[in-house]
Protein backbone atom coordinates (compact mmCIF):
# COMPACT_ATOMS: atom_id res chain seq x y z
CA UNK A 1 0.00 0.00 0.00
CA UNK A 2 1.12 3.57 -0.68
CA UNK A 3 1.17 6.14 2.13
CA UNK A 4 -1.90 7.82 0.67
CA UNK A 5 -3.79 4.54 0.76
CA UNK A 6 -2.51 3.86 4.26
CA UNK A 7 -3.63 7.25 5.51
CA UNK A 8 -7.09 6.88 4.01
CA UNK A 9 -7.18 3.38 5.37
CA UNK A 10 -5.99 4.52 8.77
CA UNK A 11 -9.18 6.55 9.20
CA UNK A 12 -11.38 3.56 8.51
CA UNK A 13 -11.82 0.32 10.34
CA UNK A 14 -9.02 -2.19 10.56
CA UNK A 15 -8.71 -5.86 11.38
CA UNK A 16 -6.11 -6.75 14.01
CA UNK A 17 -3.78 -8.00 11.26
CA UNK A 18 -4.15 -4.72 9.34
CA UNK A 19 -3.62 -2.78 12.56
CA UNK A 20 -0.31 -4.60 13.08
CA UNK A 21 0.71 -3.81 9.49
CA UNK A 22 -0.23 -0.16 9.99
CA UNK A 23 1.86 0.06 13.18
CA UNK A 24 4.81 -1.49 11.38
CA UNK A 25 4.41 1.03 8.56
CA UNK A 26 4.29 3.93 11.05
CA UNK A 27 7.69 2.90 12.41
CA UNK A 28 9.29 3.26 9.01
CA UNK A 29 7.34 6.22 7.57
CA UNK A 30 7.82 9.77 8.89
CA UNK A 31 5.05 11.16 6.71
CA UNK A 32 2.40 8.83 8.10
CA UNK A 33 3.72 9.35 11.64
CA UNK A 34 3.25 13.07 11.19
CA UNK A 35 -0.25 12.59 9.83
CA UNK A 36 -1.09 10.45 12.83
CA UNK A 37 0.38 13.05 15.20
CA UNK A 38 -1.58 15.84 13.53
CA UNK A 39 -4.85 13.89 13.71
CA UNK A 40 -4.25 13.41 17.43
CA UNK A 41 -3.28 17.06 17.94
CA UNK A 42 -6.47 18.16 16.17
CA UNK A 43 -8.44 15.88 18.46
CA UNK A 44 -6.81 17.47 21.51
CA UNK A 45 -7.29 21.01 20.18
CA UNK A 46 -10.98 20.38 19.58
CA UNK A 47 -11.99 18.90 22.93
CA UNK A 48 -15.31 20.71 23.45
CA UNK A 49 -15.68 23.09 26.35
CA UNK A 50 -18.94 23.19 28.31
CA UNK A 51 -22.00 24.63 26.58
CA UNK A 52 -23.38 27.65 28.50
CA UNK A 53 -25.64 26.53 31.35
CA UNK A 54 -28.15 29.23 30.39
CA UNK A 55 -28.70 27.44 27.07
CA UNK A 56 -29.31 24.11 28.77
CA UNK A 57 -31.71 25.79 31.20
CA UNK A 58 -33.49 27.41 28.26
CA UNK A 59 -33.94 23.99 26.61
CA UNK A 60 -35.31 22.48 29.83
CA UNK A 61 -37.62 25.46 30.40
CA UNK A 62 -39.16 24.78 26.98
CA UNK A 63 -39.36 21.00 27.40
CA UNK A 64 -39.02 18.96 30.58
CA UNK A 65 -39.47 21.80 33.04
CA UNK A 66 -42.17 23.62 31.15
CA UNK A 67 -44.86 24.62 33.60
CA UNK A 68 -48.40 23.29 33.07
CA UNK A 69 -50.80 25.54 31.18
CA UNK A 70 -52.89 26.48 34.22
CA UNK A 71 -49.81 27.64 36.15
CA UNK A 72 -48.71 29.76 33.24
CA UNK A 73 -52.26 31.18 32.97
CA UNK A 74 -52.31 31.85 36.70
CA UNK A 75 -49.05 33.75 36.33
CA UNK A 76 -50.45 35.73 33.43
CA UNK A 77 -53.58 36.54 35.46
CA UNK A 78 -51.69 37.50 38.62
CA UNK A 79 -49.23 39.53 36.59
CA UNK A 80 -52.09 41.22 34.75
CA UNK A 81 -53.91 42.08 37.98
CA UNK A 82 -50.73 43.46 39.53
CA UNK A 83 -50.11 45.55 36.43
CA UNK A 84 -53.67 46.87 36.61
CA UNK A 85 -53.34 47.83 40.27
CA UNK A 86 -50.04 49.54 39.64
CA UNK A 87 -51.49 51.37 36.67
CA UNK A 88 -54.52 52.45 38.71
CA UNK A 89 -52.27 53.57 41.57
CA UNK A 90 -49.99 55.55 39.30
CA UNK A 91 -53.02 57.09 37.60
CA UNK A 92 -54.61 57.98 40.94
CA UNK A 93 -51.39 59.43 42.31
CA UNK A 94 -50.91 61.35 39.14
CA UNK A 95 -54.45 62.73 39.42
CA UNK A 96 -53.93 63.79 43.03
CA UNK A 97 -50.54 65.35 42.62
CA UNK A 98 -50.75 67.12 39.33
CA UNK A 99 -52.66 70.17 40.70
CA UNK A 100 -49.68 71.01 42.95
CA UNK A 101 -46.19 72.02 42.19
CA UNK A 102 -43.55 70.70 44.58
CA UNK A 103 -43.25 73.89 46.69
CA UNK A 104 -47.02 74.09 47.09
CA UNK A 105 -47.13 70.46 48.09
CA UNK A 106 -44.46 70.88 50.77
CA UNK A 107 -46.22 73.95 52.17
CA UNK A 108 -49.56 72.21 52.07
CA UNK A 109 -48.23 69.14 53.88
CA UNK A 110 -46.44 71.07 56.60
CA UNK A 111 -49.50 73.25 57.17
CA UNK A 112 -51.91 70.38 57.32
CA UNK A 113 -49.57 68.40 59.56
CA UNK A 114 -49.35 71.35 61.85
CA UNK A 115 -53.13 71.64 61.93
CA UNK A 116 -53.51 67.96 62.57
CA UNK A 117 -51.00 68.13 65.38
CA UNK A 118 -52.81 71.01 67.08
CA UNK A 119 -56.18 69.35 66.67
CA UNK A 120 -54.84 66.12 68.01
CA UNK A 121 -53.08 67.68 71.01
CA UNK A 122 -56.05 69.79 71.97
CA UNK A 123 -58.27 66.74 71.73
CA UNK A 124 -55.79 64.90 73.93
CA UNK A 125 -55.89 67.70 76.45
CA UNK A 126 -59.68 67.53 76.54
CA UNK A 127 -59.51 63.78 76.85
CA UNK A 128 -57.12 63.99 79.78
CA UNK A 129 -59.19 66.64 81.45
CA UNK A 130 -62.27 64.44 81.36
CA UNK A 131 -60.53 61.88 83.56
CA UNK B 1 -30.54 13.06 38.58
CA UNK B 2 -31.18 9.46 37.69
CA UNK B 3 -27.76 7.75 37.72
CA UNK B 4 -29.24 4.74 35.93
CA UNK B 5 -29.79 6.88 32.86
CA UNK B 6 -26.07 7.48 32.52
CA UNK B 7 -25.50 3.85 31.64
CA UNK B 8 -28.42 3.69 29.20
CA UNK B 9 -27.91 3.74 25.45
CA UNK B 10 -29.11 6.67 23.34
CA UNK B 11 -31.86 4.49 21.89
CA UNK B 12 -33.14 3.52 25.34
CA UNK B 13 -33.12 7.16 26.43
CA UNK B 14 -35.08 8.30 23.37
CA UNK B 15 -37.60 5.54 23.99
CA UNK B 16 -38.00 6.62 27.62
CA UNK B 17 -38.19 10.29 26.62
CA UNK B 18 -40.95 9.43 24.16
CA UNK B 19 -42.87 7.89 27.08
CA UNK B 20 -42.64 11.14 29.00
CA UNK B 21 -39.56 10.26 31.08
CA UNK B 22 -38.13 13.76 31.40
CA UNK B 23 -34.88 12.72 33.05
CA UNK B 24 -34.07 10.49 30.09
CA UNK B 25 -34.39 13.47 27.76
CA UNK B 26 -32.24 15.60 30.05
CA UNK B 27 -29.56 12.89 30.08
CA UNK B 28 -29.44 13.06 26.28
CA UNK B 29 -29.04 16.83 26.49
CA UNK B 30 -26.19 16.46 28.99
CA UNK B 31 -24.60 13.77 26.85
CA UNK B 32 -24.39 15.85 23.68
CA UNK B 33 -24.68 19.51 24.71
CA UNK B 34 -20.96 20.34 24.63
CA UNK B 35 -20.19 18.67 21.32
CA UNK B 36 -23.31 20.05 19.63
CA UNK B 37 -22.68 23.56 20.85
CA UNK B 38 -19.06 23.38 19.69
CA UNK B 39 -20.14 22.03 16.31
CA UNK B 40 -22.79 24.71 15.77
CA UNK B 41 -20.39 27.46 16.83
CA UNK B 42 -17.78 26.09 14.42
CA UNK B 43 -20.24 26.11 11.54
CA UNK B 44 -22.02 29.44 12.02
CA UNK B 45 -19.13 31.21 13.82
CA UNK B 46 -21.57 33.25 15.87
CA UNK B 47 -22.27 32.47 19.53
CA UNK B 48 -25.77 33.95 19.59
CA UNK B 49 -26.90 32.09 16.49
CA UNK B 50 -25.24 28.88 17.72
CA UNK B 51 -27.19 29.20 20.98
CA UNK B 52 -30.51 29.62 19.16
CA UNK B 53 -29.84 26.65 16.87
CA UNK B 54 -28.70 24.58 19.86
CA UNK B 55 -32.10 25.07 21.47
CA UNK B 56 -33.89 24.27 18.21
CA UNK B 57 -32.03 20.96 17.83
CA UNK B 58 -32.98 19.74 21.30
CA UNK B 59 -36.55 21.02 20.96
CA UNK B 60 -36.81 19.01 17.74
CA UNK B 61 -35.53 15.92 19.55
CA UNK B 62 -38.00 16.45 22.38
CA UNK B 63 -40.93 16.94 20.01
CA UNK B 64 -40.02 14.04 17.72
CA UNK B 65 -38.80 11.51 20.27
CA UNK B 66 -42.00 9.50 19.81
CA UNK B 67 -41.48 9.22 16.02
CA UNK B 68 -37.85 8.20 16.40
CA UNK B 69 -37.29 4.89 14.67
CA UNK B 70 -33.68 4.91 13.47
CA UNK B 71 -31.98 2.54 15.88
CA UNK B 72 -28.42 3.40 16.84
CA UNK B 73 -28.56 6.73 15.07
CA UNK B 74 -29.58 9.26 17.70
CA UNK B 75 -26.13 10.86 17.68
CA UNK B 76 -26.04 11.05 13.88
CA UNK B 77 -29.56 12.46 13.89
CA UNK B 78 -28.56 15.20 16.35
CA UNK B 79 -25.51 16.24 14.33
CA UNK B 80 -27.38 16.05 11.03
CA UNK B 81 -30.17 18.21 12.43
CA UNK B 82 -27.63 20.68 13.77
CA UNK B 83 -25.84 20.67 10.42
CA UNK B 84 -29.04 21.29 8.45
CA UNK B 85 -30.08 24.10 10.74
CA UNK B 86 -26.63 25.68 10.54
CA UNK B 87 -26.56 25.52 6.75
CA UNK B 88 -30.08 26.96 6.55
CA UNK B 89 -28.99 29.75 8.84
CA UNK B 90 -25.90 30.46 6.73
CA UNK B 91 -27.91 30.31 3.51
CA UNK B 92 -30.50 32.74 4.89
CA UNK B 93 -27.71 35.06 5.95
CA UNK B 94 -26.00 34.78 2.58
CA UNK B 95 -22.82 33.52 4.20
CA UNK B 96 -22.91 30.33 2.19
CA UNK B 97 -23.37 30.68 -1.55
CA UNK B 98 -23.91 27.02 -2.28
CA UNK B 99 -22.99 23.70 -0.76
CA UNK B 100 -22.25 22.34 -4.22
CA UNK B 101 -19.62 25.00 -4.74
CA UNK B 102 -17.96 23.96 -1.53
CA UNK B 103 -17.87 20.37 -2.74
CA UNK B 104 -16.55 21.45 -6.09
CA UNK B 105 -13.79 23.44 -4.50
CA UNK B 106 -12.96 20.53 -2.23
CA UNK B 107 -12.83 18.00 -5.04
CA UNK B 108 -10.56 20.22 -7.04
CA UNK B 109 -8.05 20.35 -4.23
CA UNK B 110 -8.28 16.61 -3.73
CA UNK B 111 -7.12 16.01 -7.28
CA UNK B 112 -3.99 18.01 -6.66
CA UNK B 113 -0.95 16.01 -5.66
CA UNK B 114 -0.66 15.56 -1.91
CA UNK B 115 2.27 17.20 -0.13
CA UNK B 116 5.33 14.98 -0.10
CA UNK B 117 7.96 14.32 2.54
CA UNK B 118 9.90 17.47 1.64
CA UNK B 119 7.62 19.65 3.78
CA UNK B 120 9.13 20.87 7.05
CA UNK B 121 8.22 18.62 9.98
CA UNK B 122 5.72 19.73 12.60
CA UNK B 123 7.20 20.28 16.02
CA UNK B 124 5.70 20.34 19.49
CA UNK B 125 2.24 19.51 18.25
CA UNK B 126 0.84 19.05 21.73
CA UNK B 127 1.70 22.48 23.16
CA UNK B 128 -1.11 24.87 24.08
CA UNK B 129 0.10 27.41 21.57
CA UNK B 130 -0.16 24.87 18.78
CA UNK B 131 -3.63 23.82 19.94
CA UNK B 132 -4.70 27.45 19.62
CA UNK B 133 -3.10 27.70 16.18
CA UNK B 134 -4.72 24.45 15.09
CA UNK B 135 -8.13 25.84 16.08
CA UNK B 136 -7.44 29.04 14.17
CA UNK B 137 -6.38 27.09 11.08
CA UNK B 138 -9.46 24.85 11.25
CA UNK B 139 -11.79 27.81 11.69
CA UNK B 140 -10.23 29.45 8.65
CA UNK B 141 -11.03 26.42 6.47
CA UNK B 142 -13.93 26.57 3.98
CA UNK B 143 -17.20 25.42 5.68
CA UNK B 144 -17.26 21.97 4.05
CA UNK B 145 -13.77 21.09 5.28
CA UNK B 146 -14.32 22.65 8.69
CA UNK B 147 -17.48 20.54 8.82
CA UNK B 148 -15.71 17.23 8.22
CA UNK B 149 -12.91 18.00 10.69
CA UNK B 150 -15.39 18.77 13.45
CA UNK B 151 -17.76 15.91 12.60
CA UNK B 152 -14.83 13.51 12.81
CA UNK B 153 -14.42 14.48 16.48
CA UNK B 154 -17.90 13.16 17.30
CA UNK B 155 -18.55 10.45 14.70
CA UNK B 156 -16.56 7.80 12.84
CA UNK B 157 -15.96 8.29 9.12
CA UNK B 158 -18.38 5.46 8.52
CA UNK B 159 -21.09 7.22 10.53
CA UNK B 160 -20.39 10.50 8.70
CA UNK B 161 -20.67 8.75 5.32
CA UNK B 162 -24.01 7.16 6.30
CA UNK B 163 -25.28 10.44 7.70
CA UNK B 164 -24.40 12.49 4.62
CA UNK B 165 -25.29 9.75 2.13
CA UNK B 166 -21.81 9.94 0.65
CA UNK B 167 -19.49 7.07 -0.24
CA UNK B 168 -17.03 6.28 2.56
CA UNK B 169 -14.13 6.94 0.18
CA UNK B 170 -15.35 10.48 -0.50
CA UNK B 171 -15.68 11.26 3.18
CA UNK B 172 -12.24 9.81 3.93
CA UNK B 173 -10.80 11.89 1.10
CA UNK B 174 -12.55 15.05 2.41
CA UNK B 175 -11.20 14.39 5.88
CA UNK B 176 -7.70 13.72 4.68
CA UNK B 177 -7.71 16.81 2.48
CA UNK B 178 -8.89 18.98 5.37
CA UNK B 179 -6.12 17.61 7.61
CA UNK B 180 -3.54 18.31 4.91
CA UNK B 181 -4.78 21.89 4.70
CA UNK B 182 -4.36 22.31 8.43
CA UNK B 183 -0.88 20.81 8.15
CA UNK B 184 0.09 23.18 5.35
CA UNK B 185 -1.14 26.26 7.14
CA UNK B 186 0.67 25.17 10.32
CA UNK B 187 3.98 24.46 8.66
CA UNK B 188 3.95 27.24 6.11
CA UNK B 189 1.92 29.80 8.04
CA UNK B 190 -0.11 30.25 4.90
CA UNK B 191 -3.47 31.93 5.07
CA UNK B 192 -6.16 29.63 3.79
ZN1 LIG C 1 3.53 6.21 5.11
Amino acid sequence: MTCKEWIKFEEGEKTSQQLAQWKAHLKTCASCREHEALSQAIGQALVPSAAPATLVDAVFAKTTRKQPLWIRWKKVLVGGMAALFIAAGVYGFHQRTTPFNQAELVTYMSESNQDDYYTFSSELDLFEQEF
Amino acid sequence: MDTQNKSRSDDELVQLAANGENQAFEELVFRYKNALYQYLKALVQDEGAAGDLFQEVFLALFNHAADFKAQGKVKSWLFLTARNKAFNFLRDHKALTSLDQQDEEGNEIWHETLPDDSLPPLEQLTSCETAQRIRECINALPPAQRDVIYLRQYLSFKEIAQMLHKPLGTVLADGHRAIQKVRNSLTQGEIL
